[in-house]
């Protein structure tokens, strides 16, 4: 987590992820039956999957960087790496700076606790002081436009509203790089406009803002540089428009 | 770098105390919500359990302890919170499968808010506790000033424990069910609802081998038997309590990344 390259928010230096799973029907009896038995051909499988291969990329102090692929690319495997809730099996990664996310939609909060109680919370985990958040209550709030239900648990919201609530959580906490998954399509259009307004202003105060997405417009509209994950590996980065238009090649072709 | 290591776990402490303080009150909200009696509850199962062993101890064995209901009650509370933060730390992890796997919420603090919840229990039932010694005539007085220090030696060593099974029961769920059952055994080996005293001494010897056992006796020495528990004891149980904390923290913190892909 330290700054010893201050160039860069993010470094991501050869990362490569993968996933070991028993092969399924799994049971204590199978593993049993192939210990005692020698079976070459054992029924008990340990199954590999690469979700990430050798991944790479820098992304610059106040650059909005977006990551684009299509479903099953490695995109939220990358991105739970990058918070540091997975390990990835080698290669390295530096954060330099503060960092909020927005991972799937909805999730990350408490549902038995009330929405002020997870924007409290949250601002806790991103290490705000209680101070802090509570002056930021107000704004949080208003963003969100679920005013009347700040004060019920989290479980009786609908998806829409969890995910307006963790929006606003996390744009409205200021940290120094932003990572957003998939949260552009979010809420009417109404909370649309607000919201784009919003991350705007992020960007242009010279936060770092990670977007990931499989939508080409959202990458477009605020993205300068991105890069394509297809099944794991990087295809190409560079600049948006080249990124882009070598996504719809992929994809016309799949 | 390995220095910093054994110390991790206590500067998370430091750097999220308030937090792990207002999880655990909501903890401790969330368990009772939507039930009439509240906190009653949590005070049943301690009261049901001292109904049982006195009719045991007083009339079947016709013991002449007069006060041994508020003996009794005395290891029977600190050991509920260890018994009920093990039981329930452990599985805790495994269970919150969202909050692991896509949030920032640093994984330690789950296990640190049930911990922590199953305290302010433990807090909420002292009162009875006076109450039950103002009853039966119980003297008690400045062996007290040590309950601090004993809050905080049982606080390390029911989070260590329960860092270290919680990590493990991720990738072994036999875990929980395997503590389950061991933490009553470890109930009736301590000297809780017996004393120490009527047992053969070869057997207080192995059951003396518990720190817990040690910690269980400095609560009954200020709370029933009015006397400042032995120094040698308190030092012992609490670089114990702090070993065991430094263990299951590291093993914990060598796993965490690897919690999302298995809950």
């Amino acid at each position: 987590m330290s700054s010893y390259n201050s160039e860069y928010a993010v470094e991501v230096n050869s990362i490569t992820k993968v996933f070991r799973r028993l092969s399924s029907h799994t049971t204590l009896k199978k593993a049993f039956i192939d210990l005692i038995t020698f079976n070459r051909n054992k029924q008990v499988k340990m199954l590999k999957f690469t979700a990430l291969k050798d991944v790479n990329f820098n992304i610059k102090r106040g650059e909005t960087f977006g990551i684009i692929g299509p479903n099953g690319a490695g995109k939220s495997t990358l991105l739970k790496i990058l918070c540091g809730i997975m390990r990835p099996t080698s290669g390295k990664v530096a954060i330099n700076g503060s960092l909020s996310a927005l991972l799937e939609l909805g999730t990350g909060f408490h549902p038995e606790l009330t929405g002020r109680e997870n924007i409290l919370i949250n601002g806790l985990i991103l290490g705000l002081s209680k101070k802090e958040i509570v002056s930021k209550y107000d704004e949080i709030i208003e963003f969100s436009g679920i005013k009347d239900f700040i004060d019920e648990p989290i479980k009786t919201y609908s998806s829409g509203m969890a995910v307006r609530l963790s929006f606003s959580v996390a744009v409205n906490v200021n940290p120094d790089i932003l990572i957003l998954d998939e949260v552009l399509a979010v809420g009417d259009a109404e909370f649309q406009t607000k919201s784009k307004k919003r991350i705007e202003e992020y960007i242009n105060s010279g936060k770092t803002v990670l977007l990931v997405s499989h939508d080409k417009t959202a990458i477009l509209n605020y993205c300068t540089e991105a890069l394509l994950l297809y099944k794991g590996t990087v295809l190409t980065k560079g600049k948006t428009e080249d990124v882009v238009d070598r996504y719809e090649e992929v994809e016309s072709v799949s | 770098m390995g220095k910093n290591k054994i110390f991790e776990g206590f500067r998370v402490l430091a750097k999220y105390k308030y937090l792990i303080w207002i999880l655990s009150f909501k903890e401790l909200k969330i368990q009772y919500r939507g039930s009439y009696l509240g906190f009653f509850w949590s005070l049943m199962n301690p009261l049901l359990l001292l109904i049982i062993y006195t009719f045991l101890y007083v009339i079947v064995f016709h013991n002449p302890v007069k006060t041994y209901t508020v003996y009794l009650f005395c290891g029977l509370l600190p050991y509920s919170w260890l018994q009920s933060s093990v039981i329930i730390g452990t599985g805790s992890i495994a269970g919150s499968s969202s909050l692991v796997s896509k949030s920032l919420l640093p994984p330690e603090i789950i296990v640190f808010s049930k911990v922590g919840a199953y305290f302010l229990n433990f807090m909420l039932s002292l009162p009875v506790l006076i109450i039950f010694i103002l009853l039966f005539k119980v003297r008690i007085g400045f062996p007290l000033v040590y309950f601090p220090l004993l809050a905080v030696i049982e606080f390390f060593l029911t989070a260590g424990i329960t860092l270290f099974l919680s990590a493990l029961n991720v990738f072994y769920r036999d875990i929980q069910f395997i503590i389950m059952n061991l933490m009553t055994f470890l109930f009736f080996s301590l000297p809780i609802m017996y004393f120490d005293n009527n047992l053969p001494p070869k057997i207080r010897h192995i059951i003396y081998l518990d720190p817990i056992a040690y910690l269980m006796k400095c609560f009954q020495d200020i709370f029933y038997f009015n006397m400042f528990p032995r120094p040698f004891y308190v030092l012992g149980v609490l670089l114990i309590s702090l070993l065991f904390y430094i263990i299951g923290y590291s093993y914990f913190a060598s796993r965490k990344e690897l919690f999302s892909e298995f809950v």
